[in-house]
């Protein structure tokens, strides 16, 4: 039985106001071509570029908490290609020394996945290709943007790990304010390495697969590499190597059968760009500024009571995390009551339609008051689901409460009279009771009804056992 | 040093240049001079010196995260040999899917 062999290569767009080496604007999302250009991100020649602080800063971070060996002079280097959507001719990216080496990322089951490198690099244009036509189409306000690439080794075994991997990497990038890391918005992108093997032999040859942009791709693009490198050699054929691409469409690699020559990027130092020296005292203020990693803020909701499932989904989602951090601290009762709310109802509501917990109106704070609500009794449980949407739209559940009468009958006499006069109006039913008790169901559902849905459901149950048990 | 035939194709590849016969030859014969003289540094006894990537000393050259205005757009379009529709229009990169 064949292993697979996979490594991962992440760029992730790194969260600055500016571009790597110049005054642009880094995010273009949305915007004219060519409208957030200079003369340094186009390449002029005579322009000097000067290193973003901030992006060194957060990719020490990243590195840091990648637990990577941070040197102590880190540099740029030119990469040459020719390409038109890198106006200079070469990438300003770093070769010798990266802002970080030899880190690991621990999979759930405990396994560490090497991380060889992280470097910063600045991004290419984007290219337009309209169908038919002799010529490609370049926006250049993406280049000069700042990037992080980071390089595993060869250490997953499964399609599922590798992307058990990337939504970790996820995780830690928005939790560190280093990135978005959003794949959707292609401030993530993932090339894949696979080759399988027997366990325990030499490594076998291996395919590169471009073009991944999401999680879920990566998954099928290595199932389907894996299965298709299985096949190959189990009818005796051997893998070719080379670089595929993935047809999201037939789910499918495809040979991309690119003329490519070995490459020669002709790596120098940049002389435009003096090394940067990071001096422990830089590294001590990183560290300083690192919020709370992902697998820190699991543990601590473990510790709040949480099942590690819910744990899990909140730790790793950033937006989630600050929105159950801020309703923990306003919320008295069980934080797991908190967690079922978060992952179920409001999850639900919010996908249904299709609004992102940050772009809703529903704050922590409110969410807590509904469920003190129903932990004081004022509202029942069902109730409490039924004014959710409001309550997301940004209405404060103590007042909705209030004008809409739905609270909740606890004055035991006033049920009382209800069970009464139910009673009395059903006699039929009450005499079906006595030969099934589950009958008792149906006054149950009547008494509801006539209180409209405020009297308390165990008051009711008890009273009517009471009176004809 | 003598660059080879070979290596010298590679190179004018790798930089997109176009030389005649003539213009390749004296440079075939300038680079093979600097690859020389970098042979007779090579045979320098250097353990002791210190690596010397740039020749200035100045380390730590940073901006502040700073957004500032960008060219206008005409402008920076003013330098395209081809334009359309606001992009700069090169020759087709990918063969059509
Ligand atoms: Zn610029």
């Amino acid at each position: 039985m064949f292993e697979a062999v996979i490594g991962l290569e992440i760029h992730l767009a790194l969260r600055t106001g500016s571009k790597m080496f110049c005054g642009c604007a880094a995010e273009s999302l949305g915007l004219l071509p060519n409208v957030n250009t200079c003369p340094v991100c186009l390449g002029l020649p005579g322009s000097l570029p000067v290193v973003n602080r901030e992006a060194i800063e957060k990719a020490l971070r990243f590195s840091l908490a990648l637990n990577c060996q941070v040197p102590e002079v880190t540099q740029f280097h030119r990469k040459h290609y020719y390409y038109p959507d890198a106006p200079k001719n070469y990438q300003i990216s770093q070769f010798d020394r990266p802002v970080g080496e030899h880190g690991f990322v621990e999979l759930e089951a405990g396994r560490r996945i090497g991380v060889t490198r992280c470097h910063v690099e600045e991004d290419a244009g984007r290219s337009v290709h309209p169908p038919y036509a002799p010529y490609s189409l370049v926006d250049l306000n993406r280049a000069g943007a700042p990037l992080i690439e980071m390089v595993t080794e060869p250490d997953l075994r499964t399609p599922e790990e590798a992307r058990e991997f990337l939504v970790k990497i996820r995780a830690i990038a928005q939790a560190l304010d280093v990135s978005d890391a959003s794949p959707e918005a292609g401030k993530m992108r993932a090339d894949v390495n696979v080759s399988i093997r027997l366990p325990g032999e030499a490594l076998g040859t291996k395919v590169e697969v471009k073009n991944l942009n999401s999680f879920k791709s990566v998954q099928n693009a290595l199932a389907f590499e894996i299965k298709r490198q299985t096949d190959l050699l189990e009818s005796g054929r051997s893998v070719l190597q080379e670089t595929r691409g993935w047809n999201e469409g037939g789910q499918r690699t495809y040979s991309m059968r690119s003329k490519e020559e070995t490459a020669d990027y002709r790596y120098f130092p940049d002389p435009d760009l003096p090394p940067m020296r990071v001096a422990e005292k830089w590294l001590e203020t990183v560290r300083a500024a690192t919020p709370e990693l992902p697998d820190a803020k699991r543990e601590r909701y473990r510790e709040l009571g949480l099942r590690a499932f819910d744990a899990g989904l909140i730790a790793f989602d950033v937006e989630l995390a600050t929105f159950f951090d801020r309703a923990v601290r306003v919320y008295e009762g069980e934080a797991q009551l908190l967690a079922n709310w978060l992952n179920g109802d409001v999850a639900g509501h919010l996908n249904a339609n299709d609004l992102a917990l940050s772009r809703s109106k529903l704050s922590p704070e409110n969410l807590a008051s509904l469920l003190t609500l129903v932990d004081e009794g004022a509202i029942s449980g069902k109730t409490a689901k039924d004014v959710l949407p409001l309550v997301i739209d940004g209405g404060d559940p103590k007042t909705i409460v209030e004008e809409r009468g739905l609270k909740q009958i606890t004055d035991l006499g006033a049920i009382e009279a209800l069970v009464d006069a139910v009673i009395a109006a059903n006699p039929a039913v009450v005499e079906r009771v006595k030969e099934n008790p589950k009958v008792i169901n149906v006054l149950l559902g009547q008494v509801m009804k006539e209180s409209r849905g405020k009297a308390k459901p165990d008051a009711v149950r008890e009273l009517l056992n009471e009176k004809l048990g | 040093m003598e660059l080879s035939d070979l290596e010298m194709a590679h190179l004018k590849r790798l930089a997109r240049l176009e030389l005649s016969r003539e213009e390749t030859a004296a440079l075939q014969k300038d680079l093979s001079d600097i690859l020389g003289y970098f042979d007779q540094l090579r045979g320098l006894d250097t353990g002791g010196v210190e690596e010397l990537v740039r020749p200035i000393t100045t380390v730590d050259v940073f901006r502040e995260d700073v957004i500032r205005l960008s060219l206008p757009h005409e402008k920076a379009m003013s330098l395209a040999v081809e334009a359309q529709e606001g992009f700069f229009r090169v020759p087709r990169t990918v063969e059509e899917a």
